[in-house]
């Protein structure tokens, strides 16, 4: 990157970074242990949340509404956070290095989440009579097992890359702290690494194939979330562009949640030389991307089902845009498309580090409110009467449901226990790949170009 | 690795202004031939204007056939343009720069043949006013501005003008350098086109911000484009047309199709031109890794559009996706639709040596396209031939000769049109180039070098 100033840029070295790095690993402070007390009262307050639910049991599908949209918030953006690292390390961008680590250490999340997906499943009703992307199979192989089979998946992919990736740095900790518990643990986890031809090699081409497979399995997994919690309980609901939406979303929230992490690190963690400008500029630009094709989706599915005026297409648009649900829309609408587009159209916003984390921040709002209204309004849909089958028109329109005591320690209890373990987790793996920094400062050197000084970065293959 | 080779600006010059300033036997060769098939097509144009559509394989109850089919297809085709160059140059991929030019000239090419079509298919061209003019003015009946056959000529030409203009800009510091170099009218003419450039800092900034600005509002235009076309299919109510999906769908449709196409034009383009130190395998290497990315996204959604129209199981929607999947003729134009566009190109791209050979990028390029023209066949005919629930006649389309000669037209006037061009302007940017050595550098790591870019932001 070319230098604003005339002053050369000076590029720390390896070993700097390493010791850096560290030093801010093995520091525990007062401050951090008590946010995680505040995370864990949170998080059990879920489960408090959980437990009211559970006591009223599966009939009523309804209540089960806010839970079901915690469970896909979570999904779309903690746990599409290792697609940040797994798409940009295949695109070999360099500025990447010092945010992977973090990202990775989100796919820790998807432990609670594929737990989560336990009751969801079971609040669903059984397939028979009505519309699923499972066809005719059996009702227990179908949704509920290949939910469970698909969504681990996912979660031991990402587990996987997590600790594939963390191993180098783990054997760093291994050999700098090895009486802690820390160090033992992470003796067990660095299986004997030390750092040979072979090693690196298996590291690399495992990165890339597992990051493959994550690429091409989180998709399916969005697919399922979409077509068997939401267009299988929607009469009319004929939407073949929803789950290409809820990726395209996934992805906005992943984006929004790690320039978020990333501001807060570099608040409160002390990361600053690690998260900077060139990180921030560089993840606003998709953040722009999907926020534009948040817009371009969302108006692809609604032209349609406009011009179509099929009963069943008339009373859905009724039901989720103009009249139960028009609110959370237009929230979601103005934090997901407006605003992005009007804040991040301008190079010195997008070039900050303040514009990127607050529209980060606000994009994360508006995709738990759309999530709630994508979820909550199906859940809300009564069961046809028993024996008949399920209709293709709305037959009534639910009014908007508005969450309970239960519901909001639910949402706010889930959300607690993801952040949960992620801050655990920053404390046995770094939060900023060592190795990963230090082989990106090999391939920088300055030099001077015109005028000034600029950064001249290799493409290795 | 890129930019391993280094040219001197002369060097540059030399190798790029060649065809500009000579003109080879094979040139006038080849632009004699594909003049006569363009007469062909156009003559046959003529005949069915005088004969009636009669001519063509159009038959109750399917009045879209070829003409509309190869008017997505062009369209398609010119979303190349775009891809490769505002996005590749919003994004500063350096990979971008010797094929840029060519992409973008292709879209302004592939949108003249595209909107040529819908003119071809209306049998009585004129009539095509009647979409823009009232079309009575004694009752006051109007164009329905609500339906997107009206949005379409619209955006289109939009399109086409903002191309032109994208192409006009980034020719401009060319257009100066062969001023310099050339005498009589046509350094008149250059010397006009050229804007009196001589390419002082403040010039270099303003092209500069056109290119960037020009690139930002174009997306909206490219996306806008084809999902305009996709819904002149899908807010019908006919079946397999009806679906949420087809706007992205066509979309990332036409980028795959579009990127082949460029894919096609540079190995050609180096071989007819002798470019083989600006197009390298590195560059093709690039753009078919970009292939694999496309067309993986093009195939989820498929695979959705496929998931959900079944998943109403209503018995049209049914009906038409077994007459493509299952029914001769159309099972064998599905079954070569997936492998050209899907199953055989994209596992060969995982393989480098593939990815880095000129001959299989070529051929698979072509499959490519073969099979997206096949598969913008099969969204119109059998969706046409099952679209009401009692249609009284199953008579299927065949296109004629006619519609045969007027296609192979149209292929031959976007190529003709391209060597046209060329005669007049490097199909590669030399500025571009030029500022492509400029940012070369290399990096020791251990005991080798890697060629390194100065990244400017």
């Amino acid at each position: 990157m070319a230098h604003e100033e005339h002053a050369i840029p000076q590029v720390p070295t390896h070993q700097e970074v390493a010791s850096d790095i560290m030093a801010r690993f093995q520091n525990v402070n007062q401050r951090y242990w008590s946010w995680v007390s505040l995370l864990a009262l949170l998080f059990v307050g879920g489960i408090v949340g959980f437990v009211m639910r559970l006591s009223d049991g599966f009939d009523d599908r309804s209540n089960w509404g806010y839970y079901t949209a915690t469970l896909s918030f979570l999904a779309s953006t903690f746990l599409a956070m290792p697609i940040i690292s797994a798409g940009l390390r295949l695109a070999k961008a360099n500025w990447r290095r010092p945010l992977t680590r973090l990202t990775e250490n989100m796919a820790i999340t998807g432990v609670l989440i594929w737990f989560m997906l336990i009751p969801a499943l079971i609040a669903l009703p059984p397939t028979e009579g009505r519309l699923s992307v499972w066809f005719d199979f059996p009702h227990w192989m179908a949704f509920r097992g290949g939910n469970l089979m698909v969504w681990g998946t996912v979660v031991l992919i990402g587990l996987f890359l997590l600790w594939l990736l963390a191993v180098p740095d783990l054997a760093a900790v291994r050999d700098h702290m090895p009486a802690s518990p820390r160090g033992k643990l992470a003796r067990v986890l660095s299986v004997g690494w030390t750092g040979n031809t072979r090693q690196w090699r298996v590291l690399h081409s495992g990165a890339l194939l597992f990051g493959a497979f994550y690429l091409l399995l989180y998709p399916t997994l969005q697919t399922l979330l979409q077509a068997d919690f939401q267009a299988g309980l929607l009469p009319g609901m004929k939407d073949a562009i929803a789950p290409a939406t809820a990726l395209i979303n996934a992805l906005q929230g992943a984006v929004g949640l790690t320039l978020v992490v990333m501001y807060v690190m570099r608040r409160f963690g002390g990361y600053e030389r690690y998260f900077g400008i060139d990180q921030f500029w560089a993840l606003s630009k998709p953040l722009l991307a999907f926020s534009l094709l948040w817009f371009y989706f969302w108006w692809g599915s609604f032209i349609t089902f406009w011009y179509g005026r099929q009963p069943g297409e008339s009373e859905l648009i009724r039901f989720m845009v103009l009249d139960s649900y028009r609110y959370p829309l237009m929230v979601s609408f103005m934090l997901n498309f407006i605003g992005p587009l009007v804040a991040l159209v301008w190079n010195p916003v997008r070039r900050s580090i303040w514009g990127p984390t607050i529209v980060g921040a606000g994009v994360l709002v508006g995709a738990l409110v759309n999530h709630i209204r994508w979820y909550v309004a199906p859940f809300s849909v009564p069961d046809p009467p028993a024996g008949e089958a399920w209709p293709h028109v709305l037959p009534e329109i639910p009014a908007g449901q508005l969450p309970g005591a239960a519901d909001a320690l639910i949402v706010v209890g889930g959300i607690a226990g993801a952040v949960l373990l992620f801050m655990l987790i920053n404390k046995i793996i770094p939060v900023v790949s060592m190795w990963e920094v230090g082989e990106g400062l090999r391939l920088v050197k300055v030099r001077r170009f015109l005028a000034r000084y600029a950064m001249v970065i290799a493409k290795s293959h | 690795m890129y930019y391993r080779r280094t040219l001197t600006e002369a060097q540059i010059n030399q190798q790029l202004l060649g065809t500009v300033l000579t003109t080879p036997l094979w040139w006038i060769v080849l632009v004699s031939l594909l003049g006569i098939v363009v007469a062909g097509a156009v003559g046959a144009v003529g005949w069915m204007i005088n004969q009636g559509l009669g001519v063509t394989g159009l038959r109750q109850p399917v009045f879209w056939g070829f003409f509309i089919t190869n008017f997505i297809f062009w369209v398609g085709i010119s979303h190349a343009g775009v891809m490769i160059s505002a996005i590749l140059r919003l994004s500063q991929a350096e990979w971008r720069r010797p094929m840029v030019r060519a992409a973008e000239t292709m879209t302004v090419f592939a949108l003249m043949a595209s909107l040529a079509m819908p003119l071809v298919h209306a049998g009585r061209p004129w009539r095509i006013f009647y979409w823009v003019f009232p079309y009575d003015w004694a009752r006051g009946i109007w164009p329905d501005v609500r339906s997107p056959l009206v949005w379409d000529p619209i955006a289109i030409t939009t399109y086409l003008t903002s191309s032109m203009l994208f192409v006009y800009t980034a020719l401009i510091p060319d257009l100066a350098i062969i001023r310099d170099r050339s005498t009589g009218w046509r350094r008149s003419v250059y010397g006009v086109l050229s804007l009196g450039w001589h390419g002082n800092p403040r010039q270099w900034k303003i092209q500069g911000f056109a290119g960037i600005l020009l690139s930002a509002l174009i997306l909206p235009v490219f996306v806008s484009v084809h999902s305009i076309v996709s819904w002149d299919f899908s807010v019908s109510l006919v079946p397999s047309w009806h679906v949420t999906i087809f706007a992205p769908y066509f979309v990332i449709g036409a980028v795959h199709s579009g990127v082949s196409a460029v894919v096609t034009l540079m190995i050609i383009m180096r071989k007819l031109y002798k470019l083989e130190n600006f197009i390298w395998e590195e560059h093709i290497d690039a753009l078919a890794r970009l292939l694999m990315v496309v067309a993986l996204a093009w195939m989820f959604l498929f695979w959705l559009d496929l998931v959900f129209a079944l998943w109403l199981r209503e018995e049209q929607e049914i009906t038409v996706w077994m007459l493509r999947m299952f029914e001769p003729p159309w099972s064998w134009l599905f079954f070569l639709f997936f492998m050209f566009s899907f199953v055989i190109p994209v596992p060969l791209w995982m393989f480098r040596r593939v990815r880095r050979s000129f001959t299989w990028m070529l051929w698979t390029s072509l499959l490519v396209n073969f099979g997206m023209f096949l598969e913008r066949f099969l969204i119109i005919v059998p969706a046409l031939m099952r679209k009401g629930p009692q249609t009284f006649t199953y008579a299927t389309y065949r296109p004629s000769p006619v519609e045969f000669t007027i296609i192979f037209g149209t292929i031959a006037l976007v190529c003709f049109l391209l060597l046209i061009f060329s005669k007049f302007f490097p199909l590669i940017p030399l500025w571009e180039e030029k500022e492509g050595q400029l940012l070369i550098d290399h990096v020791k790591v251990g005991n080798v070098y890697v060629p390194a870019l100065v990244k400017e932001h």
